[in-house]
């Protein structure tokens, strides 16, 4: 490494590293990774024209890391994408100031396993958790199956090994817009709840025993006049949300089938109830003037509140307790797909015309640090609350039908978009997605996290796909720092 | 003068003599002594010699006289003085010496002057003297001067040698002379009378006045005899020279005729002048630029320039290249007298340029004799005028002419005129204002006057890319077409396919494969409500059929309070649909034997025959078939290929054109759904082939576009409304704004054309932004977007602003230019175009099999 004879007195931690050059800047060095990836708390003296490489290249020499591995850079809770010079200059900061820069291992380029081959389109993704360690992954296809996957990873391995578990034919008409599931108090081998949205205006719930694949109760909740677009369950289960083309969002009541479910469902097992139970809406809500294209539930336990998506350009928030919209936010452009942050305080919509957008829903008023903190609480979001755009990304050419955020990482948006390309979006980098998979000739039109490194991805061309991200590691080649 | 001047002058090749006495009256007599001089000095060379001495003083008044170019006046001063000092009576001897000299003059000169006159006739004959004359005179007296000098001194010597004792009087004298002579060297003539013509004098006894106002009586006498006489008398008056203006004679020294004999001669004046004193050794001067050396010359001066030939040899090759041309004319000088620069003064190569000087003011009219106080009889009314004005009451011709009558016999008694001051007073202010109207000429940018148009940027939302693509079709996408809802994208194409998509995920969820080419396809505007419809015109046959979509099958759930509902509520729209397009034989019958109507104004002439004889079937299609599963239920064949299919807005009536159909009234076929009644609205086609037709979206209006106009008809009165003009040659698509009001046509000479009914009959705005043929023109339902698709591959947005106010006039504003998405084959590009019902977003359809959705 070139550093090394730049700097000699940095051998063995603790001096500062005398770099021989003009304008240099004095450096905190956190993480938060192990201890293995520690350095020293003192201050370093770092030339303010290194860049990611560079740093890169100082923490390994810090480090001895052999071989060396590229690390990314926080300042301020923004990843360093220039060099340090250009950030001072553009934040205004002068060499006096000492900076603190947070390292964290650089993600590598995402690793794409085929996992399936289905005859129809992709629709769209769910997933849930079975155990600790297995997860349940469900796609959607618009032939009308639901076709399950398990995802078991071992605990050293954190990539999961698929395995495909059979399909389940929701409904033999219509085909599957959309799919969400549910999972009760992870009990090993306990069913699950399903529920798909029909092209057909019929949302079903189904609840699924995962070891057999098949469906114990179904309900079908018929009172949309149009095709049904989007479909989610709150975070309790009691509730399932749909929106559709006939502009209004429909809230079931799901007590029973939670009731069935929690109530020793097993003695139900075998005996599959060939009657469909039929259900009206509990409440439907409307004031969208155009298709609602996705409803979210925020993922804390005791939300009330629902969001949802539409193509007349608003986010609307609603109460579902009272059955009142709470208020309506614009949000630029016809929305495709929603998705609420873990922490409940940050929307991010995908659009047609091929860009994602970032919005808090606290009006921008950001308190410093604050991601970390009051994760698990949802916001309370009343009618004078307003939607801030913090982040507009720039990263498709074409529509980008769903955009999701990372349920285990607070960062981290996944995107799809028609182009093919699926880009992982992080909030602390503002412009660039940090990873971009490109599949020529299909289009991708559904994202799912299924663990905290990894996503699947389905599309026109039926492939079940999942992407594994990885930390970048071996040499430190010099395409990650452009 | 000092020697050494004497000495330059020697050095010069020619001898110079002043002018200005030439210019005195005694220049003859100059002259005469100059001829004269040869002959003497020839023959008395010696003599003249001999008389030096003796001749002493009078050369030295010669001289003296001579320098100052005024013979007399130093003579005159001579004897004043001479007068003054001493003895009056000497002088007065001497005077009457001279004049005895002079009488003998008199008497020699005719003899010499015939010979001197014979000998050279060129200065005699020459009135004025040459320049040469003049300056060889001014340097013989130079010379004189200079001689005497050298001679006095010499004198001077001799007389120290000799001792003072003999002639001391006379030396005095010569001296005081002299000395008298050198002071009045710089004194004016006697004759102050200037440069005057002497002839004036002739009558007078005086030539002149002196300094002092006293006159100089004429006393030289110059008759011919006297002058004969004096010749005669003395031998030497040949030396003698008659100063006319100052009245006195000179008389030359032998000197003086030696110094003009060898300036005659071209020698030197002064004998004692060696030339060779004033040769100059040639020197090397670093500055020469003259060469002092008398080399030979080397040869290379003598050879032709090689560089020389090469330059010439390229210049010869660039001429004949055509490189080198010689300059061109000047243009012809041109002035725009009405231009701006004109007036104003420009510094041009040339130099500065002046405007024409300005305008004069123009000038009042004189008055005519009519307007005199006392004009002549034939400008007054006579009594046959008066009595013919009394008689006509015309007053005014002669009126005109004829002055009234108010005569005055005198211009005191005219009375004052009353409007004096006031015609003043604006004559006075048309002069003044008259400038400044041409100040306030127009000087308001053009630019300024045009509305501003908001950038594109303010004016969003409109389509900036491509979305979705639909893939699939492998022929060229005819028609393409979004349902109202805006979920299904309906796109039918040359691979005989009828292809129905999913709007978001571009998904095709129906394709049906007909036999024939798809040509043209619509959706039923109800399809979102209860009649989910689609016309599918394949050539020459119209399919109606249900799509098979499951939003389609939806069927309302009736709510558990409210049992009751009619069964038709229950329906699912595909079942309302089916129970539409179910064929009814009886009532078509019905509908065809009294259906045809004429909306040219019916003359009802052989009606039944020709609606049976161009009778329009209306098939089932049978279920079991491979149309019927999908959805196809009846099939209605024209005469020829449809080219549009235009659904009215309720949903009931469908407008077809065939425009190639050989019977001018099938060329636009209408079909109600509900009655399935098919009828022909028009019996014979004015105007030539119907391309396009459409409906008002609130009156009974039907439109027409012929090829080259769009005929508005009132489907109730059956009458035509209108003819828009577009002026184009052929009309391709047209599309009506949602409020009827406005028609936009596209055509297939570029243009786009846009129609506003309230204004005229002509259009409002032809806009040709494209390169290609237009092919599709549309305008958004709900947004001010206008879209024309075009065969050179690119769609062009504009903003169409329809204001409600009958104030303002439409606002066009180019937005964007798609281009990118479809490619250009076989020189056809986009073929169709149609706006999302609700969203700014527009679907292509393009020859390159490609459907794109641009958000």
């Amino acid at each position: 490494m070139d550093l090394s004879e730049d700097a000699p007195s940095a051998e063995g931690g603790g001096a500062a590293v005398a770099v021989a050059m003009a304008s240099e800047v004095s450096v905190y060095f956190t993480t938060k990774l192990p201890d293995e990836f520690r350095v020293a708390p003192d201050p370093f003296l770092v030339p303010t024209k290194l860049a990611r490489y560079g740093l890169s290249e100082v923490i390994n020499h810090l480090l001895g890391l052999d071989p060396p591995r590229p690390f990314d850079f926080l300042v301020d809770d923004e990843f360093l994408r220039t060099s340090l010079a250009k950030y001072m200059v553009d934040h205004g900061l002068t060499s006096e100031r000492t900076l603190t820069i947070e390292y964290t291992h650089a993600l590598g380029r995402p690793s794409t396993r085929d996992i399936d081959k289905q005859p129809d389109w992709i629709a769209d993704l769910t997933t849930t958790h079975l155990t600790g360690d297995t997860a349940l992954l469900i796609s959607g296809s618009y032939d009308g199956v639901a076709r399950f996957h398990v995802m078991s990873s071992s605990a050293g391995d954190p990539s999961p090994t698929p395995a495909a578990k059979g399909a389940l034919t929701v409904s033999s008409e219509a085909c599957i817009v959309a799919v969400d599931s549910w999972s009760g108090e992870a009990a090993d081998g306990s069913p699950i709840e399903l529920a798909a949205a029909l092209k057909n205006g019929e949302v079903r719930w189904l609840c699924v025993d995962p070891n057999a694949v098949e469906s114990v109760e179904e309900h079908v909740g018929r009172g949309h006049m149009e095709s049904v677009e989007c479909v989610s369950i709150s975070a309790d289960g009691a509730h399932i949300a749909t929106g559709g083309w006939d502009n209004s969002v429909i809230v079931w009541d799901n007590t029973s089938a939670v009731e069935s479910l929690r109530a020793n469902i097993k003695a139900a097992l075998g005996k599959r109830s060939a009657s469909e139970t039929s259900h009206s809406p509990k409440f439907t809500l409307k004031g969208h003037t155009q298709t609602v294209q996705d409803v979210c539930w925020p993922q804390a336990p005791g939300a009330f509140q629902l969001f949802s998506a539409s193509f007349d350009q608003t986010v609307r928030v609603w109460d579902t307790v009272a059955a009142m919209p709470v208020c309506t936010f614009p949000c630029a452009k016809a929305a495709n797909s929603l998705s609420v942050s873990p922490s409940g305080q940050e929307l991010c919509t995908a659009h047609e015309d091929g860009r994602v957008r970032v919005w808090d829903i606290r009006g921008g008023n950001r308190p410093a640090g604050s991601s970390s903190s009051s994760a698990s609480s949802a916001v309370k979001v009343d009618a004078s609350s307003a939607l801030a755009l913090t982040h507009t990304y720039t990263v498709h050419r074409r529509m980008v039908p769903q955009a999701r955020w990372n349920p285990y990482e607070p960062h981290w948006i996944a995107s799809v978009s028609h182009d093919g390309c699926l880009k992982i979006l992080d909030t602390r980098a503002t412009k660039l997605p940090l990873q971009t998979v490109s599949l020529e000739g299909c289009k991708l039109l559904t994202v799912v996290w299924v663990s905290r490194s990894v996503c699947a991805t389905g599309g026109s061309d039926g492939v079940l796909r999942l992407h594994e991200l990885q930390h970048a590691g071996g040499a430190v080649n010099q395409q990650d720092d452009e | 003068m000092s020697g050494r001047a004497l000495k330059k002058r020697g050095i010069l090749p020619r001898m110079t003599a002043d002018t200005e006495a030439a210019a005195d009256d005694n220049d003859e007599q100059a002259g005469e002594v100059l001829l004269n001089i040869d002959d003497p000095s020839d023959e008395e060379g010696g003599e003249s010699d001999e008389n030096e001495a003796d001749d002493n003083a009078a050369t030295g008044d010669f001289v003296m006289d001579n320098e100052r170019d005024d013979v007399e006046y130093g003579r005159t001063e001579l004897e004043e003085e001479s007068d003054e000092d001493e003895d009056e009576s000497e002088e007065e001897g001497s005077d009457e010496e001279e004049e005895s000299d002079e009488d003998e003059d008199d008497a020699e000169e005719p003899s010499d002057k015939d010979e001197a006159t014979q000998e050279t006739d060129e200065p005699a004959a020459g009135e004025k003297p040459t320049k040469r004359e003049k300056r060889e005179k001014k340097f013989v007296e130079m010379s004189l001067k200079q001689m005497r000098q050298e001679r006095r001194q010499r004198e001077a010597a001799e007389q120290e040698e000799e001792g003072p004792l003999e002639g001391e009087q006379d030396d005095d004298n010569d001296e005081d002379e002299d000395s008298e002579l050198y002071d009045s060297d710089d004194d004016a003539d006697i004759n102050r009378i200037g440069d005057v013509p002497l002839e004036w004098y002739d009558n007078f006894d005086h030539i002149g006045y002196t300094s002092e106002g006293e006159k100089v009586m004429k006393t030289l006498k110059a008759s011919e005899v006297d002058a004969l006489l004096a010749k005669a008398d003395d031998p030497d008056h040949w030396k003698k020279i008659k100063d006319m203006k100052n009245q006195r004679e000179i008389t030359l020294t032998d000197t003086d005729i030696e110094v003009i004999r060898r300036i005659r001669a071209g020698k030197y004046p002064n004998p004692s002048f060696d030339p060779d004193d004033y040769y100059i050794p040639p020197m090397d001067y670093p500055d020469k630029i003259h060469p002092m050396r008398r080399d030979h010359p080397p040869k290379a001066r003598f050879l032709p320039s090689k560089w020389e030939a090469k330059k010439i040899h390229r210049l010869v090759k660039l001429i004949r290249e055509g490189k080198l041309r010689p300059p061109p004319p000047p243009e012809p000088e041109m002035y725009d007298i009405w231009g701006r620069n004109i007036t104003q003064e420009t510094d041009t190569p040339k130099g500065r340029v002046r405007g024409p000087p300005p305008m004069p003011a123009p000038k009042m009219p004189l008055p005519g004799h009519a307007e005199s106080y006392n004009p002549p009889e034939e400008y007054f009314v006579t009594e046959e005028e008066k009595a013919q004005i009394e008689e006509d009451g015309d007053v005014g011709t002669v009126a005109q002419v004829k002055p009234r009558d108010g005569r005055q016999i005198c211009l005191r008694r005219v009375p004052g005129y009353k409007k004096l001051i006031l015609e003043r007073f604006e004559r006075c202010l048309d002069l003044y204002l008259c400038p400044r109207a041409i100040k306030q000429r127009m000087n308001i940018d053009p630019e300024a006057l045009l509305p501003k148009l908001s950038s594109p940027a303010d004016l969003r939302p409109f389509p900036l890319a491509v979305s979705v693509s639909y893939d699939g079709h492998s022929g060229m996408v005819r028609c393409a077409s979004l349902s109202p809802c805006g979920q299904w994208v309906l796109t039918g194409g040359e691979d005989c396919t009828l292809r129905i998509w999913e709007l978001k995920s571009g998904r095709a969820f129906q394709c049906i494969t007909f036999k024939r080419k798809v040509t043209a396809a619509s959706w039923n505007p109800r399809s979102s409500t209860d009649l989910p419809i689609v016309a599918v015109a394949t050539e020459e046959c119209l399919y109606l059929l249900t799509p098979t979509l499951p939003t389609y099958t939806i069927t309302p759930a009736s709510p558990p309070d409210a049992p009751s509902l009619p069964t038709e509520e229950l329906m699912s729209m595909s079942a309302k649909a089916e129970e539409v397009l179910k064929l009814r034989k009886g009532e078509m019958a019905d509908g065809e034997a009294g259906g045809e109507e004429d909306a040219e104004g019916s003359d009802g002439e052989g009606e039944g025959k020709a609606g049976e004889k161009r009778e329009i079937k209306w098939e089932e299609v049978p279920r079991r078939s491979v149309l019927g599963k999908h959805g196809v239920r009846l099939k209605i064949i024209h005469e020829a290929v449809i080219h549009q299919l235009q659904w009215h807005q309720k949903g009931h009536y469908l407008a077809v054109v065939c425009p190639l159909s050989p019977a001018p009234s099938s060329q636009c076929v209408l079909h109600s759904i509900t009655t399935q009644v098919s009828r022909r609205p028009f019996r014979k086609s004015k105007g030539g082939q119907i391309q396009r037709v459409s409906f008002h979206p609130s009156k009974p209006w039907f439109f027409a576009a012929t090829r080259t106009a769009v005929r508005v008809y009132d489907l109730k009165s059956q009458q035509l409304l209108k003819t828009l003009v577009s002026g184009a040659k052929w009309i391709s698509s047209m599309h009506v704004h949602r409020s009827g009001d406005h028609v936009v046509v596209g055509t297939y000479d570029r243009r786009l054309i846009w129609f506003d009914l309230d204004l005229s009959n002509k259009p409002y705005k032809v806009l040709r932004y494209h390169d290609r043929a237009v092919r599709q023109v549309a305008l958004h339902g709900r947004y001010p977007l206008m879209a024309s698709a075009s065969d050179d591959g690119c769609v062009h947005l504009l903003q169409a602003k329809v204001f409600s106010d009958l104030m303002q006039n439409p606002l066009i504003i180019p937005l964007k230019k798609l281009q990118g998405g479809h490619t250009v084959r076989d020189d056809l590009g986009v073929l169709d175009a149609m706006w999302h019902p609700t969203q700014p977003w527009l679907l292509t359809a393009g020859a390159d099999n490609s459907v794109l959705l641009w958000t």
